[in-house]
């Protein structure tokens, strides 16, 4: 090796020796934090090895609900889905999602497809069954934990119909995703929801359940909406109802954050797998600041680029209302501070 | 095979394929494959052109994804920082498509420091000539610290290939910064 080829190899160490600043590395460290928190709010396909912990945590449930069943049933605690506790929230539930008493569950689980992998399976289309005392949730492409909490949230909620409602079915439900969103209140995440529903003879008793935001510890659940028997006291207007078909967009765009089945093994985006309207975190990761078109965040490949670096557009959840921009360098400026931006979000077609 | 754990001085490192195991098993113990790798993955892209702010958010998306896909990493293409870097590549290709920015925008604004001046303009200006291949085989090498061999399951080449690569290049160096 010549003197001058290690000049130039050191110079090169030199030159690309660039250590980020503490502002950038605190941005990271939180955009990292808040991954790592999510990643185990949503638990991994279990194992053989996990059994014994699961039948352990199964057991704990088990317990737990039992003693809850007592006490209500002396009268200790009150669990009235309509004029409940949770009055001033509607349908709010933990993830546990405590049924009415007679639930009493011991919750246990049984694949329909080859494997329990809650979001792997989600991913592909398959259907999961949960016991929950005496009733049975079918889950349709919705990953466990999101199926325990939706449905234990439907059981708790249906109050008053709760023994008419199983007498009816057999205590049958069943969760679907629903991808859009209706309008939903302030302590909701609007990115996701589910539709849970009974077949009892006269119509689908149904219910529009979606996350709370920002999610109580081990997740957090809440009734948006409903048909009229599922219907709660101080309800808010409007009151969404259910749809034919949750899963549709109901000529709707899309949106959420990029779902993980949106990248390849090399970490590579599939553009089509990508919702309408994606959404973008505040600075800190922890919020959602609104949605930019994907057509803006990920151009097609065929768009030729005129030279421009312009803030992309961030909408609300109505899609319709500019609330800031993505701007390079800044990250999300809502829109009060910078109204000299143009306002126009494209709508991917 | 590689061992678990290793060790440098009293403190006991634990194997990149250790890390992984642990992490499978509990998501808090990605930090630790955070931790190690951040700084490297977080140079390879501020050398590849990006600001800062961009760079933090190719850098974030790089560690995110690999967390949501630690199951489909193998040992066996190149090791873990060959495949943090393909995605960080391909997290990178995403943001310029992001920005619109089809062309290579690495040439222009590469090597800048962390606060905005020229670590070295006659080195920028010499880089700048060069191909994009060998900008990005540069800045694997000596921004990323990677081996011919982990370069070359990023780029997808012969590590030979990839040594001959860097040699001709820093000869290329070599004779335009006399």
């Amino acid at each position: 090796m010549t003197g001058s080829r290690e000049t130039i190899e050191h110079r090169l160490t030199r030159a690309f020796a660039i250590d980020p600043s503490p502002m950038a590395m605190a941005a990271l460290d939180a955009r990292m934090r808040a991954a790592i928190a999510r990643a185990r709010v949503t638990p991994p396909p279990p194992s053989k090895r996990r059994w014994s912990f699961a039948w352990k945590v199964v057991a704990g449930a088990s317990i737990v609900a039992a003693v809850l069943a007592f006490l209500v049933a002396r009268g200790q605690i009150r669990v009235d889905g309509i004029d409940g506790s949770v009055q001033d929230m509607p349908g709010i539930a933990g993830a546990d999602a405590s049924p009415s008493p007679a639930a009493s569950p011991s919750i246990s689980s049984t694949p329909s497809g080859a494997s329990l992998g809650p979001s792997a399976d989600a991913a592909r289309g398959a259907v999961l069954t949960l016991r929950l005392g005496d009733w049975t949730a079918r889950c349709v492409e919705v990953p466990e934990t999101d199926c325990r909490g939706a449905a234990g949230l439907f059981i708790n909620n249906l109050a008053r119909s709760w023994q008419s409602v199983l007498d009816d079915t057999g205590g049958r439900i069943t969760v679907v995703p629903r991808p859009t969103c209706p309008r939903v209140p302030d302590w909701a995440d609007p990115s996701f929801c589910w539709q849970v529903s009974a077949e009892v003879p006269d119509a689908p008793v149904c219910m529009v359940v979606a996350r709370q935001d920002p999610p109580r510890d081990g997740g957090g659940f809440g009734q948006v909406g409903g048909d009229d028997l599922t219907g709660r006291a101080a309800v808010p207007s409007p009151w969404p109802g259910c749809v034919a078909n949750p899963s549709d967009r109901q000529g709707g765009p899309t949106k959420g954050p990029v779902p993980d089945d949106a990248y390849d093994a090399d970490g590579m985006i599939i553009r089509e797998r990508l919702p309408d309207f994606i959404a973008v975190t505040t600075r800190d990761g922890l919020g959602i600041a609104g949605y930019v078109a994907r057509d803006d965040m990920f151009p097609p490949p065929t768009k030729k680029w005129d030279g421009s670096d312009p803030p992309l557009v961030v909408v609300d959840v109505s899609l319709t209302t500019v609330v800031g921009h993505m701007v390079p360098g800044q990250w999300f400026v809502p829109l009060e501070p910078q109204p000299s931006v143009s306002a126009s979000a494209s709508v991917p077609g | 095979m590689e061992a678990e754990t290793g060790r440098v001085g009293r403190v006991v490192v634990a194997s990149d394929a250790a890390l992984v195991a642990a992490a499978l098993a509990d998501p808090a113990a990605f930090d630790a494959i955070y931790e190690r790798y951040h700084a490297q993955v977080f140079r390879f892209v501020l050398a590849r052109g990006l600001d800062e702010d961009a760079a933090v958010d190719v850098v974030a998306t790089t560690f995110e994804r690999g967390l949501a896909h630690l199951r489909s990493y193998r040992a066996d293409g190149g090791g873990l920082p060959a495949w943090l870097f393909r995605i960080a590549r391909n997290a990178l290709i995403d943001e310029r498509r992001r920005q619109g920015r089809l062309t290579d925008l690495g040439a222009a604004s590469a090597y800048v420091s962390d606060h905005g001046t020229l670590r070295d303009p006659d080195l920028q200006v010499a880089l700048g000539r060069l191909s994009e291949e060998a900008r990005e085989a540069i800045a694997l090498r000596y921004a990323g610290g990677l081996t011919a061999a982990e370069i070359g399951s990023v780029l997808g080449k012969r590590p030979a290939a990839v040594q001959k690569l860097i040699e001709r290049t820093l000869e290329h160096l070599k004779e335009a910064l006399g």
